[in-house]
């Protein structure tokens, strides 16, 4: 099965580099799923976690280019952000390559699309890996750290609830 | 936050003539998101953009009184404008509107998989109508607009559109830094195609200028400060005084020149003369009377002996603040410097600049020489400091090509005997400019080639400059050429001086020059609402070019302000004052200085200012409280988004199972935070009270998958529940504490 990978893209920049990249009929794996931000200066830690807690595989933050972000330095903020988070997911053993920053400008629709390409490959390569060591060996530190998986799912609702 | 979830939802699906419909399977999508909860009716047609579709669209919404509509079809950057009037026709408030990007997005990136662009554009109307359930009702803010326009520059771009906003009614305040007008075209000597010089521009339209009553002229002028928001901005500037008054013949100015004891490099003759401390830019430079440069005057008194009370040493800087309705940004350019051994700039001695050369033509008087010595023979390096593979000017500068060819023309027709040389990358004299590039060929210029990574060599050998070049249109054939003079053709680069941006928090692209909003559809605004930016500070442009987007800025800054109001979009920052505890961080880390602080029902929290707003978000992950969010991007919108994407796209009815679940458990009572925690994050502080630990440790005793219990301990993070200790255990985790 293909990775499911959430792409937060910025409305000035990466979002008009998709657009762009269709335009050009630049072909992409189906599997980006992109979100629509202001400016990825809105990208905030609890937003990329619920990405992997929704068993997304991959989560790409998409802003200007350095130096060239509409609203001024949204684009170095979100890769502060993203740096921290990647951070957090190693405490808990997801790999935080799943995790990337890029910066791609409007114009640049081929990188957009190249972007996406490879950093699915690069998904479905660690997917790959994982299952191999999960099935091969007695299975990494970190994997035992993880708890068993429990079938109280239904607690996910909560997760609408509240001021969550 | 409490929202009412619309229920009564259109989904509108367009095969856009078989753009989306030859890859995405229209009719199944519509089958599917038929059955997403909220979604009263989905209509799949032809063309939704087309005038039979809007008012059929129209007609749905009346006739099933929807509250809600989504459109999926081609970017919302190309018809969200359509489909928001679409919806306001309809009755319906164009913020319960959202466009799903089905085309762009899906079907044309996705064409070689026919499966997977359906399935994915299943999940993006999802994502649509789950943002769209979420959607509230919202106006336009209406503000009010003073009819007054501030342009800062005046070169020719900032005159021109300081008479064209008169003519529309504006009043116009002038502000250049300078104590002259007319910014580079002034310097530039005889301008293609009708030879006419820079300065008699300058002169026309300062004459028009001094005309008027509704332009206000400052020299001398710096912007300091900037306070206030479109339709009411507070510009402070600062004057420098020009130490003289009143007009000043030739003779008095040729008295005071004389007398002037102290010479420094002019700068407006880049450095190829001296000027004294008292000048003019040149003889006929605007405003008449000369200036007295203050960091070099020492105050000797030889000018005042000469003159009859023109001259007032003690004038003072000046403070000024006015208020101007929207903002015109006409600071121009600096012509590229090379840097030293570049081409030989400042270490072979006839080295020397396009914009120096045309200072020397300008100023030379019966024989061309440069530093004592005559030229005959003349070589043009081209795009020196622009297309720079290393370098960081990737941009061509557009007008240096016809510059220097053009010039080459007016050197040969002032001194017969010259002759020139192009070396070139490749000659750019676009448009009507070819022209010229004709006329220098039929001279008997000669014009040499070079690529990208085979650049020419200066040197100096003996007495006489070698240029060496590797000849393309001679099948890279070593070509030696000896000049008299170098002339470097250098382009445009931002301005040195970028105090006025900072100010102004305009944006700045990876190129320096300034950003507009869309390169293509909307080139002189920027993200700042009421700051416009026309001529070489967007990017390298010629006369001509500059003129064109100067109007272009004036019609829309006038049309922006003559009407007294202004509407400005609602999708900003709202702060839930319930939730707020005023700690300043917001206001701390915005750009914009949007927020402020005040009191309301007997607490101290933050107010957003509608007007300076630009809905960037970037106050919102800083939020402790989590009090402010963006209209259109809360948080529960993303989420419902970031949902809806990842679902399988089979599991339509266990969806629906879990959506009839969670809303049976909203309960939303934000000032009782702590009980409307989640089960979850309550079983989490309860296992942190026996003290600090790891995520790992506290999901392995929940029985919890790490990443929840992640996700569950940064809101308790953010919403301070939870602390970092800074400690790691034994195998290097981060522990967590409560916060007291």
């Amino acid at each position: 099965m293909e990775p499911n990978i959430i792409a937060f893209c910025c409305h000035y920049c990466a979002f008009t580099a998709a657009d762009l990249a269709g335009t050009m009929r630049q072909q992409y794996p189906a599997n980006i799923h992109i979100v629509r931000l202001p400016c990825t200066g809105k990208v905030d830690i609890n937003m990329l976690l619920r990405a992997f807690v929704d068993e997304a595989d991959g989560v790409m933050v998409a802003g200007c280019e350095v130096g060239s972000c509409h609203f001024l330095e949204g684009n170095i903020r979100a890769k502060k952000r993203v740096e921290y988070a990647k951070r957090k997911l190693e405490e808990v053993g997801i790999n935080p390559e799943k995790l990337e920053m890029f910066h791609i400008a409007a114009s640049e629709g081929p990188l957009f699309a190249q972007t996406a390409r490879d950093f699915t490959d690069k998904i479905r390569r660690m997917i790959q890996q994982e299952s191999q060591i999960e099935q091969g060996s007695e299975g990494q530190k970190k994997k035992e750290q993880i708890a068993e998986p429990v079938d109280n799912r239904k607690e996910e609702n909560d997760r609408s609830t509240g001021a969550m | 936050m409490k929202k009412d979830h619309k229920e009564k939802i259109g989904v509108f699906i367009c095969y856009c003539g078989g753009n989306i419909s030859d890859y995405v399977e229209v009719e199944k999508v519509a089958k599917v998101v038929e059955n997403e909860p909220g979604v009263q009716l989905v209509k799949t047609t032809m063309f939704t953009c087309s005038d039979s579709a809007q008012v059929e669209i129209i007609e749905k919404i009346i006739e099933n009184d929807l509250d809600g509509m989504v459109v999926a079809s081609c970017s919302p950057k190309l018809h969200l404008l359509t489909f928001r009037d679409v919806a306001k026709r309809a009755g319906l408030n164009q913020y319960n509107y959202v466009h799903a990007n089905i085309r762009e997005q899906c079907s044309w990136a996705h064409s070689d998989r026919t499966d997977d662009a359906t399935d994915k554009a299943v999940r993006i109307i999802r994502a649509a109508i789950s943002k769209v359930r979420m959607s509230q009702s919202l106006q336009p803010i209406e503000i009010e607009a003073k009819n007054v326009a501030a342009v800062i520059g005046a070169g020719i771009s900032g005159m021109r559109s300081a008479i064209e906003l008169a003519d529309q009614g504006s009043q116009v305040y002038l502000i250049e830094k300078d104590h002259f007008v007319g910014g580079r075209t002034a310097q530039w000597g005889h301008l293609f195609p009708t030879n006419e010089e820079g300065k008699n521009l300058v002169e026309r339209l300062y004459k028009q200028i001094k005309e008027r009553d509704d332009i206000t002229l400052f020299t001398g002028a710096e912007v300091e400060s900037l306070n206030g928001n479109i339709g009411n901005f507070e510009l402070g500037v600062k004057i420098t005084p020009r130490y003289v008054f009143g007009k000043c013949d030739d003779d008095f100015l040729d008295q005071v020149l004389k007398a002037c004891p102290l010479e420094v490099e002019d700068e407006f003759n880049f450095g190829l003369t001296k000027r004294k401390a008292i000048y003019k830019n040149y003889r006929e430079a605007y405003p008449e009377s000369p200036v007295i440069d203050m960091e070099l005057c020492n105050k000797c008194g030889a000018c005042q002996k000469i003159c009859d009370g023109k001259i007032d040493l003690d004038q003072e800087v000046e403070h000024i603040t006015f208020n101007a309705g929207a903002i015109l940004l006409n600071t121009g350019f600096d012509p590229y410097e090379p840097e030293e051994g570049e081409f030989g700039y400042k270490t072979v001695d006839n080295v020397i600049t396009l914009q120096q050369f045309r200072r020397l033509l300008d100023m030379s008087n019966g024989t061309l020489e440069y530093k004592g010595k005559k030229i005959r023979d003349i070589a043009y390096i081209y795009c020196v400091g622009s297309r720079q593979p290393d370098g960081d000017n990737k941009h061509c500068s557009r007008y240096c090509c016809t510059s220097a060819i053009q010039s080459a023309l007016n050197v040969k027709n002032k001194y017969p005997e010259v002759r020139n040389f192009h070396i070139t990358r490749g000659i750019r004299t676009y448009g009507k400019q070819e022209t010229c590039f004709t006329d220098s060929s039929r001279q008997g210029d000669i014009y040499l080639q070079f690529f990208e990574g085979a650049f020419p060599e200066v040197e100096k050998r003996g007495e006489q400059t070698k240029i060496t070049v590797q000849d393309a249109l001679t099948q890279n054939e070593n070509i030696e050429v000896s000049a008299d003079l170098v002339v470097l053709v250098t382009g445009m680069v931002q301005r040195k001086d970028q105090s006025v941006a900072e100010i102004l928090k305009v944006p700045i692209g990876s190129d320096k020059f300034y950003n507009e909003v869309h390169t293509k559809l909307r080139p002189v605004e920027t993200v700042i609402d009421g700051v416009f930016i026309a001529g070489a500070c967007q990017s390298p442009k010629n006369v001509r070019g500059t003129m064109a987007s100067t109007l272009a800025a004036s019609a829309k800054a006038n049309s922006l302000i003559n009407s007294g109001k202004i509407e400005l979009e609602p999708i900003i920052a709202t702060v839930d004052t319930d939730l707020c505890e005023w700690c300043g961080k917001c206001d701390e880390l915005c750009s914009y200085n949007a927020f402020e602080k005040v009191e309301a029902d007997g607490k101290t929290v933050a107010k957003v200012n509608k007007a300076l707003c630009k809905g960037c978000g970037a106050c919102t992950p800083v939020c402790p409280s989590d009090a402010i969010s963006i209209v259109g991007y809360s948080n529960e919108e993303i989420e419902g988004m970031i949902d809806a994407f990842v679902k399988d796209v089979r599991l339509i009815e266990d969806h629906q199972a879990k959506e009839a679940e969670s809303a049976e458990g909203v309960t939303n009572n934000a000032d009782k935070l702590a009980n409307a925690l989640p089960e979850m994050s309550k079983r989490i502080l309860q296992s942190l009270e026996s003290g600090s630990k790891a995520i790992p440790e506290i999901a392995a005793e929940l029985k919890h998958p790490s990443e929840d219990v992640m996700y569950y301990l940064m809101s308790l993070r953010k919403y301070g529940f939870v602390k970092d200790t800074e400690e790691i255990n034994e195998d290097e985790y981060y522990l967590y504490e409560l916060k007291k």
